[in-house]
């Protein structure tokens, strides 16, 4: 390579064409292989076209591979999808029975009210006094029962015994029809 | 040279890398301050672009009496509202006017109104509306094209199922589900719950993203409140006090009914009131009719409003009176205590004291003469009662004066109650001269609330405990587990447990033969003591009241009435409070179970139950009718009664009629009410008896004088011969203490 002077903008010599000494093959005829050049080759060839075989079929597999791949990918984002637009729709279906629910339990609070301002203890006892004719229980009307004793466990098979003064067993066996 | 061209490589490498840092330099530095400095609020501002916010109402609690009855509750509504500035034209303005007004009720004039306000885009037409009116509205704004020009938003509405039962212990909620008075307003926290919210991502056009973006933060709804109001107790003091009004022309009556040992107030009303579903509503006729007649808008505007808060207004807490004779027995609780005064204490009265110049008046004109300490509280002797204030002193006085709670608030779970102001509703006791010494003796010169009264009165009843009087029972979340019980608390022993059974058989007394024989039940000893005060802020009107508990001997529950401003000749705290304290002791007694004891006397006047005679024959029907003290009455020619009235088991006075029918077709006869008012027992039911009517006896029959004042069944009223008209009796004589 030419000195490259600093000064200069280019260094031209770069730019030089290089002679590439080639090997030049004369014209004339061309000499057959030989035989065994023949045989070689055709093995050469079969092996490959093996080998294209194989790498044919390789590439197949690979290709059936990644096939499978993309269709499994597929599918999964179809899935994915679909339980998407399933739980969409799902959510859609639940606000929407909330939303009934609510308009449900309103409508029973609204008629639960009315109900109930019918059948006020002022209703009832005009109605009772005006309509039916009837009148509050005196006081000495009501029996009063004591309960403080608490409740009682009577085992089956048990008589219960009852005590009955001398009064009571004449007056039953006395009366008619017999007791 | 390939070292000249690496290090050119170098260089210009470094000058793209100067390049881009330079370049991407400002890019970072304004990240860095969008994101690091500036964060937050760009953060903030996306939430507020990208993100839907919407709240879910709690429901409000709800608020049940004793028995769990519903008193109030809550339920989701709609609100209807429009954007005027969406309007198009006039013609479209004018189909929104006319379809809501038909719709919702609202006046075209307050659509129009609405309408008029082009640069809003927010105006509230109704709230709290039902589902059908939604429906209706949804359907209205379907087949007009009006989307989002006329809106529905969600609402709450609260229901009171009983209109005005308890109203003014309830109260009321107003815009937002938000208490404004009584309960509703004190739990108000209590009851609101707290709010829920549903946080979606928006897209572009506002319309909320797929659910992956949301997050729902679940209402917590408000708690339950259970009262210790009984419902039955309840009604038959609004029952009674609305009839005291009615009876007596009055300006307002109010009650309590309190549980004496743990200060649980069973009931409390104010008449007249108002319907909780209507609270700016008024329905007295009169009053809306003067009024209109009010020319001003703003001056009819401001009455209208005034009508109402006197309407709203708990008189049992939030009113002052004075309490007259009623406080008699916690003067004589004082002195007692104190040690002033034994009970064989005694003084003549000779109808007047005189004090500090002044002349104080006993209402029996030639006074009661000598009168130990029972027989002055029977008698309610002004004169009696100055002497035992004077003896007891005004140091010891202002003492009891504090102890029974009426220096500050009962401490009730209500909202406005009452405060008492030292020397302007009642005098501190540097303050108590001989001459105030003397009027507050007998309850008159300072001013104390319904509620302080009872709960002073109560605490005489159950042995000198001064209990804080509260409503709320306990407390329910919404899956109705109970998370609070009110436990009932003491505030200090006003008296010892011998005073109190020592005033308690004095005040038993009054009932048996004194002013308060108007509350005498038959089976019950009621103690209690009759007021009548001269208000001092009006001339010439009175509060008559009177405060009692029962059974004398095993306090359950304590009654007080106050009826203001009585415009009747007899205008006494005996003649028109006590018998309306009877009526509610009465069926309070009996709601409680507590079984009456009849005393041989009270046993002899009990009223017969009629015998069923229907099938036998018409002979043997008149025996046994005419064997158990009755009358009968044969209609038709029958052989054998086939019907009677009235029926088997009906209860009648003694020698009521029996109609005994004896052929089919005349099975029920009529007769003509006629008119029982003014008589005595036996002349109302020989009257009735002898029109083919009997009749239940209400009301006291203790003594001879008793006369009838009210009947069930109104004069000249067609009604089925036989049947039983109830019939209420009072004395007006001794009855008197003012």
């Amino acid at each position: 390579m030419a000195g490259y002077n600093r000064a200069e903008a280019y260094d031209l010599s770069l730019f030089e064409e290089q002679i590439v000494k080639q090997k030049i093959e004369p014209i004339g005829i061309k000499k057959a292989p030989p035989k065994n050049e023949n045989k070689k080759t055709a093995a050469k060839m079969t092996a490959a076209k093996s080998r294209t075989n194989a790498a044919y079929r390789q590439k197949l597999r690979r290709a059936f591979k990644a096939s499978v791949f993309a269709v499994l990918c597929l599918s999964s984002l179809a899935v994915i999808l679909l339980s998407r637009a399933q739980s969409d729709e799902m959510t859609r279906e639940i606000a929407q029975l909330e939303n009934e629910l609510k308009i449900a339990q309103a409508e029973t609070v609204r008629l639960n009210t009315a109900l109930n301002s019918l059948i006020s203890m002022d209703r009832v006892e005009t109605y009772a006094e005006d309509e039916l004719g009837m009148v509050k229980a005196e006081n000495h009307q009501i029996t009063y029962i004591n309960m403080s004793k608490g409740d009682m466990i009577v085992l089956s098979g048990q008589k219960a015994v009852i005590k009955k003064d001398l009064t009571t067993r004449l007056k039953e066996l006395f009366a008619y029809p017999p007791q | 040279m390939s070292r000249i061209t690496n290090k050119l490589k170098i260089r210009a490498i470094i000058a793209v890398f100067i390049f881009f840092v330079f370049g991407f330099s400002l890019d970072i530095g304004r990240l860095f301050w969008l994101q690091v400095i500036n964060g937050e609020e760009y953060k903030a501002k996306a939430e507020q672009q990208q993100l839907s916010d919407t709240i879910i109402n709690a429901n409000r609690g709800t608020i049940y009496d004793s028995s769990m009855s519903i008193l109030a509750q809550s339920a989701s509504a709609w609100l209807v509202y429009i954007n005027p500035s969406k309007v198009k034209d006039d013609e479209q303005s004018e189909l929104i006017k006319n379809g809501l007004s038909e719709i919702l009720g609202v006046s075209e004039e307050k659509i129009e109104t609405a309408l008029s306000h082009k640069n809003y885009g927010y105006e509230k037409i109704k709230g709290q509306i039902e589902y059908n009116d939604k429906q209706e509205v949804s359907t209205f704004i379907n087949e007009n094209d009006l989307y989002g020009i006329v809106n529905i938003d969600p609402d709450t509405k609260r229901y009171y199922p009983y209109a005005n039962f308890a109203s003014t212990v309830l109260g009321f909620t107003g815009s937002e589900d938000m208490g404004r008075s009584g309960l509703e307003l004190k739990y108000n926290d209590t009851l609101t719950g707290i709010a829920g919210r549903v946080i979606t991502a928006k897209n572009a056009r506002s319309g909320s993203m797929p659910n992956e973006f949301e997050t729902t933060f679940d209402p917590e709804q408000g708690t339950s409140l259970v009262l210790t109001i009984e419902n039955a107790i309840q009604y038959s003091l609004e029952k009674g006090l609305m009839q005291a009004v009615i009876d007596n022309n009055a300006t307002s009556a109010y009650g309590i009914v309190m549980d004496v040992e743990t200060g649980a107030i069973l009931g409390m009303s104010t008449k007249p009131d108002y319907d909780l579903n209507l609270p700016n509503t008024l329905t007295d006729k009169t009053l809306i009719k003067r009024i209109e007649a009010i020319a001003d808008e703003s001056e009819r505007a401001k009455q209208y409003n005034n009508a109402l808060f006197a309407l709203w207004r708990n008189k049992a807490i939030s009113d002052t009176y004075e309490p007259g004779s009623v406080f008699k027995v916690i003067t004589l609780s004082a002195a007692l205590d104190s040690g002033a005064v034994t009970p064989s204490f005694s003084y003549t009265c000779r109808g007047s004291i005189k004090v500090a110049g002044n002349t104080i008046r006993c209402h029996r004109a030639g006074g009661h003469g000598t009168q130990n300490l029972e027989t002055g509280l029977v008698n309610s002797c002004n004169p009696f009662f100055v002497t035992i204030g004077q003896t007891t002193g005004s140091k010891e006085f202002y003492k009891y004066f504090e102890a029974f709670g009426f220096s500050e608030k009962s401490g009730i779970d209500l909202p406005a109650e009452a405060a008492p102001v030292p020397n302007v509703t009642f005098y501190t006791g540097d303050r108590l001269g001989i001459a105030e010494l003397s009027s507050c003796s007998f309850g008159q010169t300072f001013q104390v609330s319904a509620i302080q009264m009872i709960t002073a009165v109560s605490a005489i009843a159950n042995g000198g405990h001064l209990m804080t009087p509260y409503l709320v029972k306990s407390m329910l979340d919404n899956e109705g587990n109970t998370i609070y019980n009110a436990v009932p608390r003491e505030k200090r022993q006003a008296i010892s447990k011998s005073t109190s059974d020592t005033v308690i058989s004095m005040m038993e007394q009054v009932v048996e033969r004194g002013t308060g024989k108007n509350a005498y039940i038959a089976g019950y000893r009621v103690a209690g003591k009759t007021g009548t005060s001269e208000k001092l802020t009006k001339d010439n009107e009175f509060i008559a009241s009177f405060v009692g508990f029962a059974p004398a001997n095993d306090p359950k529950i304590a009654v007080l009435i106050v009826i203001d401003e009585p415009q009747v000749y007899n205008h006494g705290g005996g003649a028109i409070a006590a018998p309306v304290a009877n009526e509610v002791l009465e069926q309070s007694l009996r709601y409680l179970n507590i079984e009456p004891v009849y005393t041989d006397e009270e046993l002899a006047k009990l009223s017969a139950t009629a015998p069923s005679v229907s099938g036998i024959a018409v002979k043997d029907a008149k025996n046994t009718v005419q064997n158990k003290g009755f009358t009968a009455r044969v209609v038709g020619n029958g052989e054998k009664v086939i019907a009677q009235s009235p029926t088997g088991g009906s209860t009648l006075p003694k020698n009521g009629v029996i109609i005994l029918y004896t052929e089919s077709g005349k099975t029920s006869t009529t007769g003509t009410i006629p008119d029982l008012k003014g008589l005595s027992i036996s002349e109302v039911n020989r009257t009735a008896v002898n029109a083919g009517f009997n009749i239940r006896i209400s009301g006291s029959t203790l003594d001879g004088e008793v006369r009838s004042y009210r009947q069930s069944i109104a004069p000249s009223t067609k009604a089925e011969l036989g049947a039983i008209i109830t019939v209420y009796f009072k004395t007006n004589s001794g009855v008197e203490d003012f």
